[in-house]
């Protein structure tokens, strides 16, 4: 099955049974029943359920709880219906009193966290493919000071085999503080290219400066300075892919405690609705 | 390292194939034909003949019905009848359920799980005791205890047997040329049946060259007519047909048996290069004069375009090439020369039946409107196979329609991961780089990952340096305890951690740099020291498939966009429908 039939039959579920939702909760407020009872307790438990796939990532030996994909996918449409039965849960207007707003505003920060994990996961990688080499995370900043060992020791090789420092100084006033670690990140995740183009920019500056010899080396320089650039693109790229979990997540767990103490006290104001 | 453990550096024989093998058995064995009459001077000191013999065989004896070797199973052995008679099976050969087949075990859902806190924290540990001398288990003996087949004589009445006695061998096709076993095998009644695993037959071979010969020609006897009887185009005519097209197949080899090699040399050279060196089996253009059947090995199928050559396909064992022309010659009066370029890629052995040899005793027996239809300048040269009987996904069926991107094809042909039959592929335009695959591998393997999510890759693919269990595994050429070995029923590509001596011979010959030497610690974590030199002890480590995990490749189940596959480079429709899903 292509992606686009697949997608395509997952949103038509979704609408479907989503639909059959809207409906089951007109009935039940047209029967005088409390629809906020059936939607909070829908919407718990889909919580719930959404929140077992954190459970499913750990269990990786066991073959017979389902491929991960299969759970992503029910992931994703079940937090879809989520949104749509915490807006009907809510009666399409901002709650008032301080738990409900911490409640709703939880709410949002989850599924806006959820959303945006799922437009980063699809468009983020395409662009990681289409810049440099592919390079493993954790071994990001090893490249890095291997990058700034070669930039340092082409710098001492141009000020003795030149007897000049223009090269040296650009270095030390423009290029120190960038090969020290990850730099540009914002630039990257929002698809500037201002940082690098600022640094050619210098390196075009300097080049007046600069005779047959040192010209060389500054174009080796201004190599690496690419190369570093690419490292940050892929530092910051990967980092915001790994990185939105460390939101996700932890606000789930929120979410979920929140939830529960509202729970209780809907039940011990409830007056035996 | 003052509190690291030594052991003794395990050897090549620390543990024999059998302990059983005293010397008054080698010495009856030295004595029986074919051992008495090899010159022992022809084998060195360190390695002689009675020291093969009393650790590389085995003695088996078995009881009427006892099977010897099962068709379908993977062995890298050949066995030798030393008493008594076997029987051989015939195709169509005996059902599954008759042969007893058992799967691999693997670990129960709560061995599964409570990997989750027995593994190691430590990087490859591993228990010790393990290594003493004697106490690795020969688990790559390819006859454990004997299985008895049911109901001999409805198999002698319904079944065509062929029956072997003292001084004959068999098994050497699949122990050679590392392929599934072609046959079943069991005993006739008493028999005693010598075991010798590949490493002693490659050892006798090197230096008897009678030995050699007779194996040489016992292989290309037997597996020539199964072979012929495989073939979709040939599998409907009589005995007596496949005999007459048996003598008349002209055998020929192309490139080079110890293609890993070279392969290294040349994967960085620019693809012109790289195709020239490639040996053409058969070119555009020229009259086919025979239809080539692939006997082993790879084919890449090309055309000529401008100054270049287009792959268009590669194909692999059981493949032919040429048919559709001599279709087209013997129905039409204006020939036409070969479509396409075939070459070898990497080693090729290829049966040619000559067009002759074609058109007197198979075109005439197949329905017209089962072949391929002809040439013509209103299809562009392109013809359509009809012949029946070859899945859509092998790639032993010919001009299979895939839209696998050309750029692709040759990617894949060139860095041969064509040979891969669990190649693992990652869709980076999908992957987000959580390292879930890593980390479920680490988990189903005592906190080892046994693959690096790195690897060749060409615009949105990689193949990432993953064992592949290839079709024509080399790293186990040269194994010299046979620790490397195919799995008994998956046929998957395994080390026995046990048997493995460290010597990196399996690594070296990886062309993909697909395993890995590790050092090895105790479970405290010191490094694991070889007594005599003080230096530590490595062993070989891979990817299994996760052989003894419940559901197979645990990387690909745990991947959560659907962005990495184990796929079988030889399913070349599966490969096209996820390249373009």
């Amino acid at each position: 099955m292509t992606f686009t039939a697949r997608r395509n039959r997952n949103i038509l579920i979704t609408l479907l049974v989503g639909a059959v939702l809207l409906t089951t909760t007109s009935v039940y407020d047209v029967s005088l029943y409390q629809g906020p009872f059936l939607t909070g307790w829908l919407l718990l438990t889909s919580m719930l359920l959404l929140s077992l796939y954190g459970v499913r990532k750990k269990l990786t030996m066991l073959s017979t709880i389902g491929r991960s994909a299969a759970w992503v996918q029910f992931h994703v449409y079940l937090g879809y219906l989520c949104i749509g039965l915490f807006i009907i849960h809510i009666g399409f207007r901002v709650p008032d009193g301080w738990l409900e707003i911490m409640l709703a505003l939880l709410f949002v920060l989850v599924a806006g966290s959820g959303v945006l994990g799922i437009v980063i996961s699809r468009g983020l990688p395409r662009q990681l493919t289409r810049k440099g080499e592919e390079v493993i995370f954790e071994r990001i900043p090893q490249f890095i000071r291997d990058l700034r060992m070669d930039a340092e020791n082409l710098v001492v090789n141009s000020v003795t085999e030149t007897n000049s420092t223009t090269i040296h100084d650009f270095y030390a006033s423009n290029l120190r503080a960038y090969f020290e670690r990850p730099r540009h990140t914002l630039d990257h995740i929002t698809g500037s290219t201002h940082g690098l183009f600022t640094l050619l920019t210098e390196f075009d500056n300097m080049q007046r400066y600069l005779n047959d010899k040192e010209k060389e080396f500054s174009n080796q320089l201004r190599d690496l300075v690419v190369k570093k650039d690419e490292l940050d693109f892929h530092h910051a790229l990967q980092g915001l892919l790994k990185g939105w979990l460390f939101v996700h997540v932890p606000l789930i767990y929120s979410l979920l405690l929140v939830a529960v103490v509202h729970l209780v006290l809907v039940y011990a104001f409830s007056g035996g609705m | 390292m003052a509190g690291a453990t030594r052991i003794q550096r395990p050897q090549r024989w620390d543990n024999p194939f059998s302990p059983d093998m005293g010397n008054a058995v080698v010495d009856r064995i030295l004595d029986a034909q074919p051992f008495v009459n090899m010159d022992a001077a022809k084998f060195p000191e360190s390695a002689s003949l009675h020291d093969i013999i009393q650790n590389d065989t085995c003695l088996n004896t078995y009881q009427r019905g006892d099977i010897v070797v099962r068709v379908g199973d993977y062995g890298t052995s050949a066995f030798l009848v030393i008493s008594g008679q076997v029987r051989v099976v015939l195709p169509p050969g005996l059902p599954a359920s008759v042969l007893g087949q058992e799967e691999d075990e693997e670990k129960s859902f709560w061995g599964a799980f409570s990997q989750l806190w027995d593994n190691s924290k430590l990087p490859e540990s591993r228990d010790i005791s393990r290594y003493e001398k004697g106490a690795a288990s020969s688990s790559t003996k390819d006859t454990g205890t004997n299985i008895f087949l049911q109901g001999v004589p409805q198999v002698l009445d319904e079944d065509r047997t062929v029956l072997l006695g003292p001084g004959e061998m068999f098994g050497e096709i699949a122990a050679l040329a590392r392929s599934p076993r072609m046959t079943t095998i069991y005993a006739d009644g008493d028999a005693e049946v010598l075991e010798i695993r590949r490493q002693g037959i490659r050892d006798i071979r090197r230096r008897i060259d009678e030995f050699r010969e007779h194996i040489d020609k016992l292989y290309r006897e037997r597996s020539l007519k199964t072979h012929i009887q495989q073939t979709p185009v040939f599998r409907h005519l009589s005995d007596d047909i496949i005999d007459k097209i048996a003598e008349k197949i002209l055998f020929e080899t192309f490139g080079d048996f110890d293609w890993h090699t070279s392969y290294k040399r040349f994967v960085t050279q620019p693809s012109a290069e790289r195709l020239a060196k490639e040996p053409i089996i058969a070119r555009e253009g020229d009259y086919p004069d025979g239809l080539m059947m692939l006997r082993s090995g790879f084919a890449r199928v090309s055309s000529e375009v401008n100054h270049g050559h287009q792959t268009l396909r590669y194909i692999g064992r059981g493949a032919i090439h040429g048919f559709e022309e001599i279709v087209h010659n013997w129905r039409n009066d204006e020939p036409v020369g070969l479509q396409n370029t075939i070459r070898s890629v990497g080693y090729t052995d290829i049966l040619r039946v000559p067009t002759s040899i074609i058109e007197e005793f198979v075109l005439p027996t197949i329905p017209e409107d089962r072949l391929p239809k002809s040439f013509g300048p209103s299809d562009g040269g392109a013809s359509q196979p009809i012949v029946s009987g070859v899945h859509p996904d092998s790639v032993g069926s010919y001009r299979i329609e895939t839209s696998i991107n050309t750029g692709l094809l040759e990617f894949l042909v060139d860095n041969r991961y064509i040979n891969g039959t669990a190649t693992m592929l990652i869709d980076l335009d999908r992957c987000v780089r959580c390292d879930s695959c890593v980390e479920a591998c680490t988990v189903g393997h005592n906190n080892n990952p046994r693959f690096n999510r790195h690897g060749r890759r060409l615009g949105n693919f990689m193949v990432a340096n993953a064992c592949m269990h290839c079709a024509d595994p080399v790293c186990m050429l040269g194994c010299p305890t046979g620790a490397i070995h195919r799995s008994a029923l998956g046929g998957q590509v395994v080390i026995n951690d046990d048997s493995c001596i460290g010597c990196t011979t399996c690594a070296n010959n990886c062309p993909y740099d697909n395993i890995r030497m590790v050092e090895i610690r105790d479970d405290k974590g010191d490094f694991i020291l070889d007594e005599a030199a003080g230096t530590t002890v490595m062993k070989a480590t891979k990817c299994d498939l996760c052989l003894d995990q419940p559901g197979g490749p645990a990387c690909q189940r745990a991947c959560p966009h659907d962005a990495l596959i184990r796929m079988n480079m030889r399913h070349r429709g599966t490969l096209s429908r996820w390249l373009n899903r």
